[in-house]
């Protein structure tokens, strides 16, 4: 029987297909769009914008003592010079690279999978709630993730067929990855690394090239990205021992790489709901065997280059915590994001008969549900509402109050929404213009907050519980001081209400 | 990833020359030590008992792992060629074991073995129909007459299928004998392709693969040729590295001398083929397995003949385990004890299902805890080793290992367990002849155990949600047992022709709705039933449709 299609059909097919692809993307742009100030801005997003609202020289300067690259705070900058700093306004930002990631995530899939699987990964992107997350929240994570994705689009691209055009894109979005965050720089080592592994092997749906004339332009591309990052490196050594505004991170545990590759999925959810669907792991382990099916080779060099994009980052990074320094925050991991969704779409894909179709319904439907509950619980533990608690502050203190903030860097986001007369303070005490923030010793919190009492009638503690000192801030004023009053804004994010002095 | 590759027939598979890459196989291999490193921590244990039972299910599991890597370390398929007509053919006997196969299969069998292109051979059938008082013994003589074969048949059938080919050695003079199963049928290039490897003169057993015709006709089929792949495939062309390949009952071709030097086969193993083998390894014979299709036979039709091949192999190799340790054995090379052992341990595998599956169950009945260590470290150790191996698995047999095949196996634990039982109490064992009729039916009596661990697991997680909610430990053994469940699906699946049962309820259904609906009476029906489908057709159509059908199958 032939089973040839005709054109007609195939031509009917190819624009269900391209209605697909664009419902798709619409879609995706949606949940990245609507409502993007409903949530408060959070502690990071606000320091960008504070670091922002300067000048571009001392975004350098800041930045050289700092983990993060001055390419995006740049252009926050100049972008608050045309949309304000209003937290709409400043998400904007983020939510174009958000967006743009989608049909390059697309293409990526597309060359590494197929066309078919490719709508699929594009629907994970769409709507994953890790992407979605980082699409509204003004860091430069979702340029990250850009980058990232158009950097492997190219390199494929490079390896298939070699072109010069795609040399220079290529270096051209190394470039800004590089200036993006210093996590860029696992992409390009999975790419070198995944380059010297295969490097006498043919790109399945690949052109013949000459291989070593490849090795040549590769390694002057390399070059070419090296000088380019140099002025930088140079400025970094140059600077080296002027003082670090590093935080401080713990020591990963397995927990953590777990717990990466389940906010990849599912993203951000209450930690009831985030517990319960880790436990559910020996499952995990059942898909790896119902995948077992007669098939063709599946493993082709691009799938290699999707488990090692995928892997290869996380581990290395938890390595290096371990063993060097600690590192590893999920979120500068999301270079592993974009090669992760193709995985889940190419292994969904590859699934055959009902299987197939029940998994893949399933993952969607998970997705969905994730989405939307990351962006209506309350419990979600991402959510910072400063907006609201500094609210309930301006609302309820008088000029006889003192306003204590700790631990002391959430000054910025209190001093992104406060607009009251009440004298601000952190506990402890800390002098941005003397230099960076005293540690939080019970010496130090007696000290300071003994002063602070001082002359006021009640004291106002907007406490983050999740950071470094909070806990021991919190017993030292509840074990000393009469509690009048506490309230929860979001998960970590608490008013709590001391009498100071009697007046 | 564009997919450029055909989907492998069953002949590639075989004959594959597949190489996976040695890093890989070194970086499983770590991985396997890696997730072992965890079990050897006796501060993640919690209840000590339990904790034990998994260290040794978990010992068992790396053994296999790690035998495995070795097994197909080296995948060289052994040089092949073909004895030319012309020159000197070496005398070859022929043996049909046949006791109360059908005719008809017999038949096919012997005549392609009276058509194969070699000069100097003659067909025997050894009918052990008389002995054992079998119906149509008569007929298979005289179908064996019909072909130019001769038949043999004998007074009493001691020593089962040993006993028969001893019986027939001993009347026979060929320095080499070939040794067929009734349904076995071999290809006209048999002979010229094996006898091509007794060039060798320590050359005495010479394999080639079981490749099921029938495995497209139904689930279990499928999933029967699908293990035989794995073994047939990866694990016997590893074997040939070691010299360890051993006879596997059909399909192969013996040096006369060599059997003679081990004094024939021994009578008193169901798994005789596999000690001949191993006694004439103890001896300095060699062995080769040749990765080519060379004959094709029939796979188990339905669970009941399933259930006893598999009691039979597990009855066989757990002998050789517990009464004949290869480790013990002289004239081994270390290399053949290990590939000896690895291959007669495999069975004891029902027990480590048996505790892997029942111990969640424990656990939410009970809230005693195997391990005290949280989860995610665990899953850190455990990840990379199921997820390696599997890939392993996967790039060692080109894709062909399945779900369905890994499910029956699974799924045989408590026939695994009942052989090697049997074996340490020295239960007599029985020569039970696998059907080889075309029968599906009723065997839900061989999933009792499954039907009732999957009615305790729900019971178990039920009780264990009302007394202590949703707890993250309780999801996870939850999800221990549905992962359980879902092996023990495979049996449940080929248990019962439920297709057929759902068809004939909804005609029934559809049937008293139309009539309730209409008023009106409608034609008669009927059920066709193939090998694995089912169409309700009216009465009138069924004679045209049966005759479609017959045809089809001639």
């Amino acid at each position: 029987m032939c089973t040839r299609k005709v054109p007609y059909m195939k031509k009917r097919e190819n624009r269900i297909y391209i209605t697909l692809v664009c419902a798709t993307l619409i879609l995706g742009s949606l949940v990245r769009l609507i409502n993007l100030d409903s949530d408060s801005l959070r502690l990071d997003e606000t320091q960008s914008v504070w670091q922002a609202s300067h000048s571009t020289g001392f975004i350098k300067e800041y930045m050289l003592k700092n983990v993060h690259l001055p390419l995006h705070n740049t252009l926050l900058h100049y972008w608050m010079t045309y949309f304000g700093s209003g937290e709409a306004g400043v998400r904007l930002l983020a939510v174009i690279p958000g967006i743009l990631a989608l049909p390059a995530l697309y293409f990526l899939a597309k060359e590494l999978i197929g066309k078919r699987p490719a709508l699929l990964a594009l629907l994970f992107a769409a709507i994953s709630p890790f992407w979605v997350w980082y699409s509204r929240e003004i860091r430069m994570y979702t340029l990250l993730t850009l980058v990232t994705t158009l950097s492997y689009l190219f390199y494929v691209k490079i390896m298939k067929e070699n072109k010069l055009i795609h040399y220079v894109l290529y270096i051209l979005v190394n470039a800004v990855g590089m200036y993006t965050h210093y996590f860029f720089f696992l992409v390009l080592a999975v790419q070198g690394i995944f380059y010297l592994l295969t490097i006498n092997k043919e790109w399945e749906g690949g052109v013949a090239y000459n291989k070593k004339k490849q090795l040549v332009s590769m390694l002057l591309s390399g070059f070419v990205l090296a000088l380019i990052f140099l002025p930088w490196l140079l400025a970094v050594i140059k600077s080296y021992g002027s003082g670090s505004l590093a935080p401080v991170l713990q020591k990963p545990t397995a927990f953590n790489v777990i717990l990466s590759f389940f906010e990849f999925t599912f993203g951000f959810q209450p930690e009831m709901v985030s517990s319960s669907l880790i436990s559910f792991w020996p499952l995990v382990i059942l898909f790896g065997f119902v995948f077992l099916t007669k098939r063709r080779t599946p493993f082709s060099t691009g799938f290699n280059l999707v488990v090692l994009g995928t892997v290869f980052p996380v581990f290395l990074v938890f390595f290096v915590s371990l063993v060097y320094r600690p590192m590893y925050l999920t979120r500068y991991l999301t270079t592993a994001t974009p090669l992760f969704f193709v995985l889940l779409a190419w292994y969904l894909n590859e699934l055959v008969g009902k299987t197939r179709y029940i998994l893949t319904g399933a993952t969607v439907f998970l997705f969905v549900v994730a989405l939307f509950t990351q962006f209506t619980s309350s419990a979600n533990p991402a959510r910072e509402n400063y907006r609201d608690a500094v609210s309930y502050i301006e609302q309820n203190t008088t000029p006889r109050d003192i306003v204590v903030i700790s631990p002391a860097y959430t000054l910025y986001p209190f001093q992104y929404y406060y607009s009251g007369n009440s004298r601000v303070s952190s506990l402890p005490m800390w002098n941005k213009k003397k230099g960076g923030i005293p540690e939080t010793t019970l010496q130090k919190v007696e000290e300071d907050a003994q002063m602070l009492q001082k002359g006021h009638q009640r004291m106002f503690l907007l406490i983050t519980m999740n950071l470094n000192g909070s806990d021991m801030v919190k017993t030292y004023l509840d074990t000393h001081y009469t509690k009048l009053e506490k309230r929860q804004f979001s998960k970590d994010i608490w008013v709590h209400v001391y009498q100071a002095e009697y007046f | 990833m564009t997919l450029p590759k055909k989907l492998k027939t069953s002949y590639e598979t075989i004959y594959s020359d597949v190489e996976v890459s040695k890093p890989f196989m070194i970086l499983t291999s770590l991985a396997i030590l890696f997730y072992f490193t965890w079990w050897l921590d006796f501060s993640n244990a919690g209840n000590f008992f339990l904790y034990s039972l998994l260290v040794i299910g978990e010992i068992y599991h790396v053994w296999q792992a790690l035998g495995y890597v070795y097994t197909i370390w080296d995948q060289r398929r052994p040089l092949s060629k073909i004895i030319s007509t012309r020159k000197r053919q070496p005398p070859v006997d022929v043996f049909i074991t046949v006791c109360g196969e059908p005719p008809e299969i017999v038949e096919k069998t012997i005549k392609a073995a009276t058509s194969m292109r070699y000069k100097n051979y003659k067909v025997f059938v050894l009918n052990d129909g008389m002995s054992r008082n079998l119906p149509g013994w008569r007929e298979i003589n005289e179908i064996a007459a019909k072909y130019g074969a001769i038949p043999i048949t004998r007074e009493n059938n001691y020593g089962a299928k040993a006993g028969n080919i001893n019986h027939a050695l001993r009347q026979t003079t060929a320095p080499f004998f070939a040794v067929f199963d009734a349904d076995h049928r071999p290809y006209k290039d048999f002979l010229l392709r094996v006898m091509s490897y007794f060039t060798d003169e320590k050359m005495a057993v010479v394999q080639t693969p079981q490749y099921y015709s029938n495995s497209g006709n139904s689930f279990l089929t499928q999933a029967a040729w699908e293990q035989q792949e794995l073994f047939f495939g990866p694990i016997c062309r590893g074997k040939n590295r070691l010299n360890a390949t051993f006879w596997c009952g059909t399909n192969a071709v013996i040096r006369r001398t060599a059997l003679e030097s081990i004094d024939g086969i021994p009578e008193d193993n169901i798994a005789e083929d596999f000690l001949a083998s191993l006694k004439m390894h103890e001896k300095g014979w060699k062995s080769v397995y040749v990765p080519k299709v060379l004959a094709e036979g029939l796979a188990p039709h339905n669970l009941g003949n399933y259930v006893l091949q598999q009691f039979r192999w597990a009855r066989g190799s757990s002998e050789i385990m517990f009464k004949h340790n290869p480790i013990f054995s002289r004239g081994l090379t270390w290399g053949q004890k290990i590939q000896y052992l690895y291959s007669s341990s495999y069975y004891l595998n029902g027990f480590v299902i048996l505790i892997d599956a029942l111990i969640p169950i424990y656990v939410l009945f009970s809230g005693a805890l195997p391990v005290k260590a949280g989860t995610s470290d665990f899953m850190l150790y455990f990840f990379p080793f199921i997820f390696s191996t599997l890939h392993l698995l996967m790039l060692s047999t080109e894709n062909t290992v399945t779900y369905r095949a890994i499910q029956l196996s699974v799924s045989s634990f408590y026939v695994f367990i009942k052989a090697v039982l049997s074996t340490i109490f020295g239960v007599k064992a029985k020569f039970n002849i696998t059907s080889k009729s075309e029968e599906t039916g009723n065997f839900l009596f061989l999933v009792i155990p499954h039907l009732a661990y999957a009615a305790l697991g729900v019971a178990a997680i039920i009780y264990a949600f009302a007394k202590n909610g949703f707890v993250p430990s309780i999801l996870t053994n939850a999800s221990w047992i549905i992962f359980n469940i879902a092996f023990f699906f495979g049996f449940v699946r080929v248990a019962y022709p439920w297709k057929l049962l759902l068809i004939k309820s909804l005609s029934k259904l559809k049937s008293l709705n139309l009539r309730f609906l209409s008023g009106t009476e409608l034609p008669a029906t009927n059920l066709i039933v193939t090998n694995n489908t089912a169409t309700v057709v009216a009465n009138s159509d069924v004679h045209e449709k049966s005759a479609v059908y017959e045809e089809k199958r001639k």
